[in-house]
């Protein structure tokens, strides 16, 4: 017996340390979380779904707002919307030593928005299971939980992932958490894409979403007053273009006057930069462009940067 | 719990470690803490269908005590029915009910009635096909007096709920593994690391076969409409490949799991493919299942020792149930159909017991006659798989005439060329190791220590680069 415990343990030890060795190869091209929960706490978030994922560059918003250290830790709509296990998410990745430093919490009628029967029915959230639900451990390098509990592909993508790295159709989510999509930008592919993705929300606003939830926008509220006490905090609004901006209407046609309630109750801003969606290009009606999230987030730095000195 | 989990990964260790070292000195405890670990394996995936094991458990070990007691013949048929209606009984609802009574209301529809039944929402609970037809093979035997009756209810409850093969095989007869829970068992260093040896194959054989070919072939499947005849060829070669991985991959983790504890499990599958007709097929695919129904259904009925009639009957009986084991689908029953058509030719012409030895035994490569037989065999096995995986009869004659277009020799559209560089290579292994119980039993035992090793942990290393999504293995559902 204790032959083939030593025998086993050894042979495991050997087989653990080689997926260790792969594991370290790992990056932010493996998929659009990994980087985000193998990065260390941070101090300075922007929060959000993929619209804040892509739009925002924190290297940009860094470079004007010099005092302070901006991290994207937004992920996607699947994963994001405003709940339970995004606040405990954001809660582990936050540095507990933070004051004084900067927040963006970037807000869609999607992320306050329910797909279950009753809005309320927490227990049943789609973002439940899901990947920011299942890791623990937001801010370990190479992140093993996540590669063995929560990558949804084969193993092997994330190291294969790397020699694709700049090619069309993909995607990297660089240090300070940007997620950056190369994708064809000729008016065709654009206009297909955006048909598609309009289509997509339209039939999601009508069939899957039922409604504002009152337990997502106190998620919303709680997020606020978790980042409140540690540094200014932004709502945002991100731009989309009109249809997608129409869609959102319907789906909550009072998420602006909500927004600024909110804003109001907490003294904080609400930069709604929806008056100016023409000012963008967009790769599918809902995500800016590298070029439009570029300047897009120099002028929300320029913003933050004037509100600050006020 | 699935063996290709992390919950599994940490489950067994610390069962293997409880029952060697906490328990391994007492028979009892050993037999109470497989049980207890059984139960809790099964209740992860849902702990409420517990129920239905322990009542079949119960039931079964009862009605074994009271056959014993009895001598007259129309109280051992009472006892002996009772265990069955409850074990099919079960079978039949969770997972028969809303199939008939679909049925029903098409066939009332067809005659002009209309009637509007309630069909239910019932989740079929996960091995049930499984454990039933074992407990009910312990009564079957009891009644035949091929097996002492257990007054062992620990050692009986572990028979039933035995983890390793509970949720998909194989299927134990009691007469092979019950009088194992009666005696202690003694560790064995090389049963033991035999038993990991055949756990990595499973594994390599799930996740780097079965769970690459799925990806394809659920794509062709689903979108077979706008694929080439080629393609849809690859579609349903590849599902060969997909299922067989999945279930025999199951079938290894579990024998392999069972070693570990110092049992042994029937082989299940014994290199079908290599098979040279329908017939040898039949006698090395889910062997457990088949032979069951041989003894059970088939010689009950009369076997071959009938008219040939009656032996025709008899084949297509079997075959047919053995289709709607797999699942409630006409799908399953042409399935099933296709193959007893398959083998009646062998019977009638009494060449079915033809092949019973392993092909090429004496050689390392198969005679061209051997190679074109293994072909056609496996060439009409496909045909009739393209049925188990349709999703509807109508979708399997689509599939066929799509498959069946001048398209079929065109250069198909999927071509994923290191997938099939794989199976390439695991057709070899397979084919090298056709003469063990699982291809890599024996395969480099005359290798020096640290390369067999290397070779294992190159295969264990390729598992976790094919790994990533935990797939469910297929025969869960029936």
């Amino acid at each position: 017996m204790k032959r083939f415990i030593t025998h086993t343990v050894i042979f495991s030890f050997a087989f653990f340390i080689g997926v260790f060795l792969l594991i370290l190869l790992a990056d932010g091209s493996a998929d659009e979380s990994y980087e985000k929960f193998s990065s260390p706490k941070q101090s300075a978030l922007i929060v959000g779904s993929s619209r804040a994922g892509q739009g925002l560059i924190p290297e940009i918003l860094n470079s004007t707002l010099d005092e302070h250290s901006f991290y994207n830790y937004a992920f996607s709509i699947r994963n994001t919307p405003y709940g339970e296990p995004y606040y405990r998410s954001i809660k582990k990745k936050l540095d507990p030593e933070t004051n004084n430093s900067g927040f963006i919490i970037c807000v869609t009628p999607w992320t306050i928005s329910a797909t279950t029967e009753d809005p309320e029915d927490s227990l049943n959230y789609r973002e439940l299971g899901s990947a920011i639900d299942r890791t623990h451990f937001v801010s370990m390098d190479p992140n093993i939980e996540y590669i063995i509990e929560s990558y949804q592909q084969k193993n092997m993508n994330f190291i294969l992932k790397k020699f694709k790295k700049g090619d069309y159709q993909t995607f990297f989510v660089h240090d300070d958490g940007w997620l950056e999509v190369v994708i064809e930008s000729d008016m065709i592919s654009t206009k297909e894409r955006t048909d598609n993705k309009v289509n997509s929300y339209r039939k999601k606003q009508k069939n899957e979403y039922t409604g504002v939830s009152q337990h997502r926008l106190k998620y919303l509220e709680r997020i606020i007053e978790l980042l409140v006490p540690k540094g200014r905090v932004y709502l945002l609004r991100i731009p989309i273009n009109d249809d997608m901006y129409e869609i959102e209407n319907l789906l909550d046609p009072q998420f602006d006057e909500r927004m600024s309630a909110i804003a109001k109750k907490y003294n904080i801003h609400y930069i709604n930069e929806m008056d100016t969606r023409a000012e963008y290009d967009y790769t599918d009606g809902h995500h800016l462009t590298i070029e439009s999230s570029k300047r897009f987030s120099k002028k929300i730095a320029d913003q933050i940067k004037a509100f600050d000195i006020e | 719990m699935l063996f290709n989990s992390l919950d599994f990964a940490i489950f067994l260790p610390i069962v293997f470690l409880l029952y060697w070292f906490v328990t391994k000195h007492n028979l009892k405890l050993q037999n109470a803490l497989i049980v207890i670990s059984s139960y809790v394996f099964y209740g992860w995936w849902d702990y409420r269908f517990l129920s239905l094991i322990i009542f079949s458990t119960l039931v079964d070990y009862i009605v074994g005590l009271q056959l014993k007691k009895a001598d007259r013949k129309p109280k051992r048929q009472l006892l002996l029915w009772t265990s069955i209606l409850v074990n099919i009984g079960f079978l039949g609802f969770f997972k028969y009910y809303n199939f008939f009574v679909d049925n029903f209301i098409d066939a009332f529809s067809f005659f002009g009635k209309q009637i509007q039944p309630n069909t239910l929402n019932i989740i079929l609970p996960v091995g049930i096909s499984f454990y039933t037809f074992q407990t009910l093979s312990y009564t079957i035997d009891v009644y035949r007096k091929k097996l002492e009756p257990t007054r062992n209810f620990m050692a009986f409850a572990a028979f039933v709920s035995f983890f390793p093969q509970l949720v998909a095989g194989p299927i134990e007869r009691a007469t092979n593994l019950l009088p194992q829970f009666y005696n202690k068992r003694a560790f064995n260093y090389n049963k033991a690391v035999d038993g990991l040896r055949q756990i990595l194959w499973g594994l390599f054989k799930k996740i780097v076969i079965a769970d690459n070919c799925a990806f394809f072939v659920n794509t062709i499947f689903d979108g077979h409409g706008g694929y080439s005849g080629s393609t849809l060829l690859i579609g349903v070669v590849f599902f060969a490949f997909q299922i067989y991985g999945d279930f025999s991959g199951y079938s290894d983790i579990a024998i392999g799991t069972a070693r570990l504890f110092g049992f042994d499990l029937k082989q299940n599958f014994a290199f079908p493919y290599f098979s040279r007709d329908i017939a040898e097929f039949w006698r090395r695919w889910h062997i457990s299942l088949s032979t069951w129904f041989r003894d059970y259904v088939y010689i009950p009925l009369g076997g071959s020792r009938v008219s040939k009639l009656l032996q025709i009957r008899n084949v297509l009986i079997i075959f047919l149930v053995s289709g709607f084991w797999h699942g409630a689908n006409w799908t399953f029953i042409v399935w099933g159909l296709l193959n007893g058509l398959y083998f009646l030719p062998l019977m009638l012409m009494k060449r079915n017991r033809k092949h019973l030895e392993v092909v090429a035994n004496n050689s390392v490569l198969p005679s061209i006659r051997e190679l074109i037989a293994m072909l056609i065999t496996f060439g009409i096995t496909v045909f009739a798989w393209i049925f188990f995986r349709a999703e509807s009869i109508s979708q399997a004659f689509s599939y066929i005439k799509g498959m069946l277009e001048k398209s079929l020799f065109s250069i198909p559209e999927v071509r994923p060329t290191f997938l099939i560089l794989l199976i390439g290579i695991f057709i070899v292994i397979e084919w090298m190791g056709r003469r063990n119980l699982y291809a890599i039993e024996k395969l480099w035992l005359s290798y020096p220590k640290p390369l067999r090793l290397g070779i294992y942990y190159v295969i264990a290393i390729v598992i976790f680069l094919y790994g990533g999504k935990e797939q469910e293995f297929i025969y869960f559902q029936f």
